[in-house]
C-alpha cells in the first residue's frame, strides 16, 4: 500500500513539471498565432513551438524549458518538454525526444500573462489538467520613481532560484563580465541604439562618451572625463532650453571640461585641451 | 357600495406591484463574496512554491525593515552585530548581520516564519547552509553575499540565502535577497552646481534627462567596507570592533573608488551632491527656467537657520532640533541618522564627517567641508562649499564617502 501509494505520488510530480517554472525569468519564443486560451486545432499533424520558459537553476546558470506540441490530426496528440542551455533555439530540437512527454492528448490550450502562465491539457481519458504556475521572478523594469532604490529598478526585490530536494548545497557560478574599455551600448550615428546595453555585465560599472545623443556609446571601466586629453563630460541636452542639432561642431553645450581646459571637437566626440 | 368594491381591487393591484418591486429588489440585493477557497496542492513540491509566495512579505519585510523586529530589549547576538541608542534603525535595513541574528536566535526564541494557509500553520526558516566568515565567527552563516554579473540576472549586490519549510523538509530553495535599501533615485530635471554665480555665463547648469542615477542615501560604513575587504580576499583589513561598524569608513582616495567600482558604483560627484541637497523651487517643473541654489537643504536663506542665527550670536546654544538638521561641533554623534533627509532622500548634507567627491569640474573642490568638526558658526556649513582634500589618510581629518551608480538597461 505505501509503495502504491509512493508510485502514485512520484507520478504526480512527474505529471506537473511546471512547480520548477516558478522562477522563471522570462516566458520567450511564445508561438506567433496562438491566442489565449485557444484550443489548439492548426496546423494538424504538425510539430509547434508553444513557449519557452527561462529560469536559473541553483548556481545560477539560465537554463530554458522548450515546450512543444504536436497537433492532433489523425492521431492523437502530445505534448513535450526540453529543457536545454539559454543561448540554443527551441526550432533547432523541435523534432528531438523531449525530456519530458505526454501522448494521447485530445486538447490542449494555455494563456501567458505578466506574472501567471496556465496549462490546460485533456488526455484520452477527457480527463483535464490544468497547470497554473505564478511567475515570481517575471519582470518589467518600471519607471523610475522619487525615492526607488536601483534595485527596484533593476530586478525583483526578492530573486527566486530552482529549489531543490535533499542536501545538494550547489552554489552560484558567477557570470563572465565584460572586459575593462569593452563596448557595452553601441549607439550609432544619427542616435540609433545598435544594440540593447549589457553594461550591467561590466564587473566595475561603465562610462560614456557624450556625442549629443540622448544616450552616447557606453563602455565599461572608468575613465576621468574633463582633463587634459580627455573625453569631455556629459552635461546634457535639455538645459539648454533650445533645440538644435547637437553636432560637436554646432554646439558643444552638450558636454563641458574641466576647469581651465578646453572643449574641442574631433567629429562628434567632444576633448578637452 | 360601489365605491367599497371598486377600491378593493385596487389595494390587490398595489400590493401585487409592491410584491413583484420586493422580490425584483430582493434579486439584486447586495450578498456578501463568497470567497473561492484554493485547493491544498496534492505534491509537496507545489505545496512548498505556494508557501513561499505567500511568505514572500513577510521575509521581504525581514530584510528590508529589520529594524522593526527589535523590541525594546534590542538585540542578542553581540557576535554578529550590536545595538546600540545612537545608530539609527536604518542600519539594520537590508542588514546581512541583522539576518544572522534574526535567524541565530537573537531577537526571538522561535525565529520561523507563520505562514497560515489551507487550514493549516507552516513554519518557514532559513538555513544556515553557508561557509562561515572566520573573521567574525566560527558559526555557519544563513547568508552568503553575491557580487554580479550573473547571467540574466541584474543585480550587483545580493544575499543568496535558503528557505526551507518545517512541513516539507526535504526541500529548500534558494534565493537572493537585493539591496534595495542602500540607494535613492535623483529625478530627472535641470540642476545647477555650486553656488549662484552673479554672471550668468560662469553660472554651470546641467541636466540628468535619459539618466538613471541612483546615489547612495548614507555614507559607505565600516561594516559595508568589512564586506568588500572580504570579498576580496584581505580579511585581515576589516575592522574587527563591532562597536565601530556603523560608523563611515574611512579610506584613501584610491580605495574609496575601489570599493565603489567594485559594486558597479562611483564615488559621488560635487555636482551630483549639490542636486541631490539644494531643494528645487518647483519640484513639479523639471525644465524650470530658473536653477536656484538654497544655502541649506531646509530653508533658502541660512540667515533664517539656526546656523545663520550662530553667525551673529556668538552665545547660541544648540538645540537638540538643531543637531537633527546637522551634525554639527557640539552635538552628539548619530549614525544612519534620518533625521536630516533632502528633498530626493540621502543624509548628511551638512554636518556629520567631510565627504569625499570627485569634481570634474572644478578638480580641487573635492571635499564637503561641513562637518562635525567646525562649530555651527563656521562659514563653511552651506551648500556648495567644498575644500581641497589630497587623498590620503589623516587622523586629523576623518573623511567619509558615499557612491552612486548610473543604471544602464
Amino acid at each position: 500500500m505505501i509503495l502504491y501509494l509512493c508510485l502514485i505520488f512520484a507520478n504526480l510530480v512527474y505529471a506537473d513539471p511546471t512547480w520548477k517554472w516558478s522562477n522563471a525569468i522570462k516566458v520567450v519564443e511564445k508561438h506567433e498565432f496562438y491566442k489565449d486560451n485557444e484550443i489548439i486545432i492548426k496546423p494538424k499533424n504538425s510539430w509547434q513551438t508553444l513557449f519557452a520558459v527561462l529560469y536559473h537553476d541553483s548556481n545560477l546558470k539560465t537554463l530554458k524549458d522548450c515546450v512543444y506540441y504536436l497537433v492532433p490530426g489523425e492521431e492523437t496528440g502530445k505534448l513535450k518538454i526540453k529543457t536545454m542551455v539559454a543561448e540554443n533555439k527551441c526550432e533547432t530540437h523541435l523534432y528531438q525526444p523531449g525530456d519530458q512527454e505526454w501522448e494521447g492528448v485530445k486538447a490542449l490550450q494555455y494563456s501567458i500573462n505578466h506574472n501567471s502562465l496556465s496549462l490546460s491539457l485533456t488526455n484520452a481519458k477527457y480527463q483535464i489538467e490544468k497547470w497554473d504556475v505564478p511567475l515570481f521572478n517575471v519582470f518589467e523594469n518600471p519607471t523610475p520613481k522619487g525615492l526607488m532604490s536601483s534595485a527596484e529598478y533593476r530586478s525583483p526585490k526578492i530573486i527566486y532560484l530552482t529549489p531543490y530536494k535533499g542536501e545538494l548545497k550547489v552554489r552560484p557560478i558567477r557570470g563572465v563580465a565584460l572586459a575593462d574599455k569593452q563596448l557595452c551600448h553601441d549607439i550609432g550615428e544619427n542616435c540609433q541604439e545598435k544594440s540593447p546595453s549589457v553594461c550591467g555585465q561590466c564587473s566595475e560599472g561603465w562610462y560614456e562618451t557624450p556625442n549629443g545623443c540622448s544616450q552616447g556609446p557606453k563602455y565599461c571601466g572608468s575613465l576621468e572625463c574633463g582633463k587634459k586629453n580627455q573625453i569631455a563630460c556629459r552635461r546634457g541636452m535639455k538645459y539648454q532650453g533650445t533645440i538644435t542639432e547637437n553636432i560637436c561642431v554646432n554646439n558643444s553645450g552638450f558636454a563641458y571640461c574641466a576647469k581651465g581646459f578646453t572643449l574641442h571637437c574631433q567629429g562628434d566626440l567632444p576633448y578637452c585641451l | 357600495m360601489n365605491r367599497d368594491s371598486s377600491i378593493i381591487p385596487k389595494i390587490i393591484v398595489i400590493l401585487g406591484f409592491l410584491t413583484v418591486i420586493g422580490i425584483i429588489l430582493l434579486f439584486f440585493r447586495p450578498r456578501p463574496e463568497t470567497r473561492r477557497q484554493s485547493q491544498r496542492p496534492i505534491t509537496s513540491e507545489k505545496l512548498f512554491a505556494q508557501v513561499i509566495q505567500a511568505a514572500q512579505p513577510q521575509i521581504q519585510k525581514l530584510w528590508e525593515e529589520g529594524d522593526r523586529f527589535i523590541g525594546n530589549h534590542g538585540l542578542k547576538c553581540d557576535s554578529d552585530i550590536l545595538f546600540k541608542q545612537n545608530v539609527g534603525r536604518s542600519y539594520y535595513q537590508c542588514q546581512p548581520h541583522f539576518w544572522q541574528c534574526y535567524w541565530s536566535g537573537g531577537v526571538k526564541k522561535d525565529p520561523a516564519l507563520k505562514i497560515e494557509m489551507f487550514g493549516q500553520t507552516f513554519h518557514i526558516r532559513a538555513k544556515a547552509s553557508f561557509q562561515p566568515i572566520e573573521a567574525y565567527s566560527p558559526a555557519p552563516r544563513y547568508y552568503e553575499i553575491l557580487r554580479g554579473p550573473y547571467q540574466g540576472l541584474n543585480f550587483h549586490y545580493g544575499a543568496l540565502i535558503e528557505l526551507s519549510m518545517d512541513e516539507v523538509p526535504d526541500m529548500t530553495w534558494p534565493v537572493v535577497l537585493t539591496d534595495t535599501c542602500r540607494d535613492v533615485y535623483l529625478p530627472e530635471r535641470i540642476y545647477g552646481y555650486g553656488k549662484n554665480d552673479s554672471k550668468k555665463n560662469k553660472d554651470f547648469i546641467w541636466d540628468n534627462f535619459d539618466r538613471k542615477i541612483f546615489i547612495d542615501k548614507f555614507y559607505v560604513s565600516n561594516q559595508q567596507a568589512n564586506e568588500w575587504r572580504i570579498l576580496t580576499g584581505l580579511p585581515n583589513k576589516i575592522v574587527t570592533d563591532k562597536s565601530k561598524w556603523a560608523l563611515p569608513s574611512l579610506l584613501n582616495s584610491q580605495d574609496q573608488k575601489k570599493y565603489c567600482s567594485f559594486w558597479g558604483k562611483r564615488v559621488l560627484e560635487a555636482k551630483l551632491f549639490d542636486a541631490a541637497t539644494m531643494t528645487p523651487s518647483d519640484l513639479k517643473n523639471p525644465l524650470a527656467d530658473r536653477v536656484q541654489r538654497p544655502q541649506t537643504p531646509w530653508q533658502r536663506d541660512i540667515g533664517k537657520s539656526f546656523l545663520g542665527m550662530a553667525r551673529i550670536n556668538s552665545d547660541y546654544q544648540l538645540t537638540p532640533l538643531d543637531c537633527q538638521l546637522a551634525q554639527v561641533k557640539g552635538c552628539q554623534e548619530k549614525y544612519f541618522s534620518t533625521d536630516s533627509v533632502t528633498w530626493m532622500g540621502i543624509n548628511y548634507a551638512l554636518g556629520f564627517y567631510p565627504e569625499a567627491l570627485i569634481n570634474f569640474i572644478e578638480p580641487n573642490k573635492n571635499l564637503k567641508l561641513s562637518s562635525k568638526f567646525h562649530p555651527p558658526e563656521a562659514g563653511v556649513h552651506e551648500l556648495g562649499i567644498r575644500g581641497k582634500w589630497d587623498g590620503k589618510l589623516d587622523p586629523s581629518l576623518p573623511v567619509a564617502f558615499r557612491c552612486y551608480e548610473e543604471v544602464s538597461l
